[in-house]
């Protein structure tokens, strides 16, 4: 999908969630919807200026040269780009997919656990370090974790989905 | 030289390994130095204790208060506090509601607030039943005070009834004391104006000092000190016994019109109530009398009533086989609270 | 008044003080580096082990923690982008791009000078300022804490990144976001779909953790170089430089003390708002704004000054009125019960030495964190260069443990990591981050400060309310600056342009 086409997108699902906003505010009495109902209404509007410009205005039109707090592209720009191995759509799923991997192994095996053996994987799949040391280095920092967290601070941890069959 | 590098980073990592240890040691320290064998049924077990609210709130400070003293007589090898702010401590209730069977988790909070929020129809308070839960006791009920500015032209609550204007009262929510306004708005014949949206008892205050609102109800404790710099004037109280240090404040269940006593009667037993430790529903029996016996137990402790008097905050203990009958009769008489409260919520949306 | 500040000082130089000051602010530096957890956690975890000892030891060790996780959030915000908590998101904007430059030392060390000078200076000015506590803060009211939160809305305009539109887009989502949970000046539930968890709403932290933590870290991984790759980009500045650069713009430290200072007295305001006005004075006071986001060292220390002397005045209220200015104050009251010292009216009369230990406190406080930070500036600046591949899994394990940490909900961890995918393509698509975390903290304070002004006062209650007219003029005339230059520049430009091309 073009870049064009995927701000487009973008916009049309924040005008669907500007007017879900709308629609829950209905059950609301009149002093709780007072604010979120017309800011809802000021969403809508943002976007169809914006979807409208983005397709039919000069893009110069809505550009404020005011203080960009993009920080990351600043230096970037100026070094040449690191050697680019896959193509970006492959390397940005791949970063979803690590969240979500971790959310799971959170989910399923506990907070303290997963923060294990996320670490662990992550450094044996990307060949980091040898899997003596990615074991090695997972373990010192999971017990860093613990020992702040649980022991320091009082957390109690969330066993994980897994923890019944373990008993 | 090398060495001398060596050296100093050895102690580096030394000292980077010790600082969570170092970090955890008060904890452990005190843990281990009153750790007694009480024997029964929580020996060498953990106990969790959720507390309603903050850190810094009231209930955090009463539950601080016994919780060495409940492990030294539970004979548990730890009495962890978790902080579970939200929803005036409904989240807590809710949570303690769900828990599994043989959970060493219990409920620390305000008990009105169970059996005041089903009540009004509150949107957090229709998956439990008050009754239900097993009450543990009692660690105190301070008689809730009505105070206004210290500056403010009403002097006594005479002159509340005699208002041209509904009396400004700024509340955070609908907690027990926006409930308790209802009620004694609703029993003294005059309007009450809910200002909601104040961030604590704190906040409140300082608005009736500086005259944005006209007055604001507290524990007894809390207001204390304003009421002693003059800051505030106590003109009410809720409470079946008279303040010893400030006899001339009257009592509600004293001057209200004898039509609406068992009303104002039943909100002032739902208070007292207060500050108490809660079971889930599966709790086990010997789990409720092991619980039962160390509370009663800490809470007649020496030390700790010593503590208590040099830190201001005086228990006044209920053991839980009264509290326990207690619900169960105020479930029954407190239906007639039911519209006045729904009618105060219905008037702030 | 004179003995009352040398007894506060002797009262406060015994072994048993000392050590544990020393022992908060180490615990304080640790705190405030983890992600989601800040200066009340600091506090209300040290509270218990404090009943029992002598009453300068007990505020030296809480009040030691806090001042020292100010700085401890600076450092994530401006090594990483990554705020320990709401008070560091401001040090992102300035401090993050720096360390990109190889300013990481220079960053760091102005970050800690700044809190310093600003720790002092609102010591200073708390100390002079007692007799006026009581009047000024019986002079503000919610209409005032309105205009204030509006002021902080002003900022938005500014980190408009493109187009004007997405950023205010992207405060719009924050504020509505913030709406999430039950209203307490309703008691209404507002977008929770019966989830028992979305009623307690969004925890700010978490989100924060999400939105910047998590969101970098997938930037990171797709990268895949280090955020700062030494073999492009060295690092040449040095702890001195940044030292010099606090000093040497004492006029921006003194109007940021100042402004931090006026926030802590407001009760409820909060040291969030305070580091965003800090920046929005900062810019909008600059004779080149332009350079501002790109690594302008007055962004990172305008936001710590402001931040160091608001602890100073977040002191007024609890100690005038027993009152406190937030809840890390509300910990400080608990302890105050603790020890016996009953505060009010009476407490800027006979209990003025304790006042003035207080005072102390913060000032060797803030030094013992000045001088531990630039101590270990050398080592945090070597931190941006490690590998991506050891980074990424390391901070994403941290976050997730943090996240979960700052409630014991294990549906913050879900919220923090779609918080991150939002991050993500809100950054992709440049939808400000920023503004969305601005819209967010403010959200509530607008809605109830409006609500309360509209009960008590009536639909006129800025006529009634003049120093709150007053701000809002004020507010407006700020919020119209940019723009006014906005449009003077284009003019410029334009008009340069056209000498240029014929």
């Amino acid at each position: 999908m073009s870049r064009h086409a995927q701000e487009n997108l973008a916009s049309v699902l924040l005008l669907a969630f500007f007017a879900g906003v709308i629609v829950l505010c209905q059950d609301f009495g009149p002093r709780a919807r007072m604010i979120p109902l017309p800011l809802a209404v000021f969403g809508i509007v943002l976007t169809l200026i914006q979807l409208v410009w983005h397709n039919f205005g000069s893009p110069a039109a809505l550009q404020m040269e005011m203080i960009s707090v993009r920080a990351p592209d600043i230096p970037v720009a100026d070094a040449p780009s690191a050697p680019v191995k896959k193509p970006s759509w492959q390397r940005e799923a791949t970063a979803y997919g690590m969240v979500g991997v971790l959310l799971a192994l959170t989910f399923a095996t506990g907070v303290m656990p997963a923060a294990f053996l996320f670490t662990a994987g992550y450094f044996m799949l990307t060949r980091y370090c040898s899997w003596q040391y990615s074991l090695l280095y997972a373990a010192v920092l999971t017990g860093s974790l613990y020992l702040l967290f649980v022991v320091a601070l009082q957390m109690q941890p969330y066993h994980g989905l897994l923890a019944p069959l373990f008993p | 030289m090398k060495n001398k590098i060596e050296q100093t980073r050895r102690k580096l990592v030394i000292a980077g390994a010790m600082a969570p240890l170092v970090l955890s040691l008060p904890g452990r320290v005190m843990a281990q130095s009153q750790a007694q064998a009480g024997g029964g049924y929580y020996k060498d077990k953990v106990i969790i204790i959720n507390v309603a609210g903050g850190a810094s709130g009231g209930h955090a400070r009463f539950a601080r208060l016994l919780q060495p003293y409940l492990q030294k007589h539970s004979g548990a090898r730890e009495v962890r506090i978790v902080n579970m702010p939200g929803g005036g401590g409904l989240k807590a209730a809710n949570h303690i509601w769900r828990v599994k069977p043989g959970s060493p988790e219990i409920f620390f909070g305000n008990v009105s607030t169970l059996i005041l929020a089903p009540l009004a129809g509150s949107a957090g308070a229709q998956s439990f039943d008050p009754v239900k839960f097993h009450y543990l006791g009692r660690v105190t009920s301070e008689p809730r005070v009505l105070s206004v500015g210290g500056k403010s032209a009403i002097k006594s609550i005479q002159d509340v009834q005699k208002l041209k204007r509904p009396f400004v009262f700024p509340s955070q929510g609908t907690d027990e004391d926006f409930y308790t306004m209802a009620v004694l708005g609703d029993a003294l014949g005059f309007k009450v104006k809910a200002v909601t949206g104040y961030e604590g008892n704190a906040d409140t205050s300082l608005a009736v000092i500086k005259g944005d609102g006209d007055g604001h109800i507290t524990g007894w404790s809390e207001s204390l000190g304003p009421i002693r710099s003059g800051d505030k004037n106590p003109i009410l109280m809720v409470t079946s016994q008279p303040s010893p240090d400030y006899p001339n404040i009257p009592i509600a269940t004293n001057i209200v019109p004898a039509a609406k006593r068992a009303t104002v009667q039943s909100m002032a037993t739902i208070l007292e109530t207060h500050r108490s430790y809660i079971g889930p529903p599966n709790m086990e029996p010997q789990a409720i009398a092991a619980f039962r016996a160390a509370v009663s137990a800490a809470l007649s402790d020496p030390e700790l009533l010593a503590e208590s008097k040099k830190t201001e905050r005086l228990v006044s203990p209920m053991d839980g086989v009264t509290q326990q009958k207690r619900v169960t009769e105020l479930a029954k008489t407190s239906a007639s609270l039911a519209p006045i409260l729904i009618a105060a919520v219905k008037d702030i949306q | 008044m004179i003995e009352a500040i040398i007894a506060g000082l002797t009262a406060l130089l015994t072994p048993q003080a000392m050590l544990f000051m020393l022992i908060g602010v180490v615990y304080g530096l640790v705190i405030g580096i983890l992600p989601g957890l800040g200066g009340v956690v600091a506090m209300a975890l040290l509270l218990p082990f404090t009943y029992g000892f002598e009453t300068a030891a007990t505020l030296a060790l809480l009040l030691g923690a806090h001042i020292a996780t100010i700085w401890g959030d600076s450092v994530t915000s401006i090594l990483f982008s990554v705020p320990g908590s709401a008070k560091g998101l401001a040090l992102c904007f300035d401090g993050y791009p720096m360390t990109q430059k190889g300013q990481a030392k220079r960053a760091l060390a102005a970050s800690a000078t700044g809190a310093l000078l600003g720790g002092i200076i609102g010591a200073i000015f708390l100390a002079l300022c007692i007799p006026l506590i009581r009047p000024v803060i019986l002079a503000l009211g919610p209409s005032e804490y309105l205009m204030m939160a509006l002021w902080g809305l002003t900022v938005i305009a500014t980190f408009s990144e493109g187009s004007l539109m997405k950023g205010l887009t992207a405060s719009v989502l924050g504020v509505l976001v913030a709406f999430i949970g039950m209203d307490v000046v309703t008691a209404t539930p507002r977008f929770t779909f019966g989830s028992e968890f979305l009623m307690e709403g969004i925890s700010f932290p978490v989100a924060m953790i999400g939105l910047f933590a998590v969101s970098e870290m997938m930037k990171l991984a797709i990268k895949g170089t280090p955020i700062v790759d030494r073999s492009l980009v060295k690092e040449e500045s040095t702890v001195w430089q940044g030292v010099c650069d606090g000093f040497s713009h004492w006029w921006l430290v003194v109007r940021s003390s100042l402004l931090g200072l006026w926030i802590g007295v407001l009760p409820g305001v909060g040291a969030s708002v305070a580091g965003l006005a800090a920046y929005a004075q900062a810019v909008q006071t600059s004779k080149t704004p332009e350079r501002f986001g790109k690594g302008a060292v007055e962004g990172v220390i305008a936001p710590d000054a402001t931040m160091g002397a608001n602890e100073g005045g977040g002191l007024m209220p609890t100690l005038a009125f027993g009152i406190p200015g937030g809840e890390s104050m509300a910990i400080l009251l608990v302890a105050f019960i603790g020890l016996g010292v009953v505060p009010g009216p009476d407490m800027l009369t006979k209990n003025l030495d304790l006042v003035f230990s207080m005072v102390w406190i913060i000032v060797i406080a803030n030094i013992a964190v000045t001088l531990i930070g630039l101590g270990i500036t050398p080592w945090l600046a070597r931190l941006p260069s490690l590998q991506a591949n050891l980074m990424v899994p390391i901070v994403l394990a941290v976050c997730f443990v943090g996240a979960y940490a700052t409630r014991g909900h294990i549906e913050d961890v879900v919220v923090a990591a779609v918080f991150g995918i939002v991050g993500y393509l809100m950054d992709k698509y440049r939808y400000s981050r920023a503004n969305f975390v601005i819209g967010m903290v403010l959200a509530v304070m607008i809605e109830r400060n409006l609500h309360i002004s509209l009960t008590l006062y009536g639909k006129d209650f800025l006529l009634q309310r003049p120093i709150a007219l007053a701000m809002l003029l004020f507010v407006l005339f700020t919020a119209a600056l940019p723009f006014v230059r906005n449009w003077r520049r284009q003019r410029k430009q334009a008009a340069a342009a056209g000498v240029s091309a014929p």
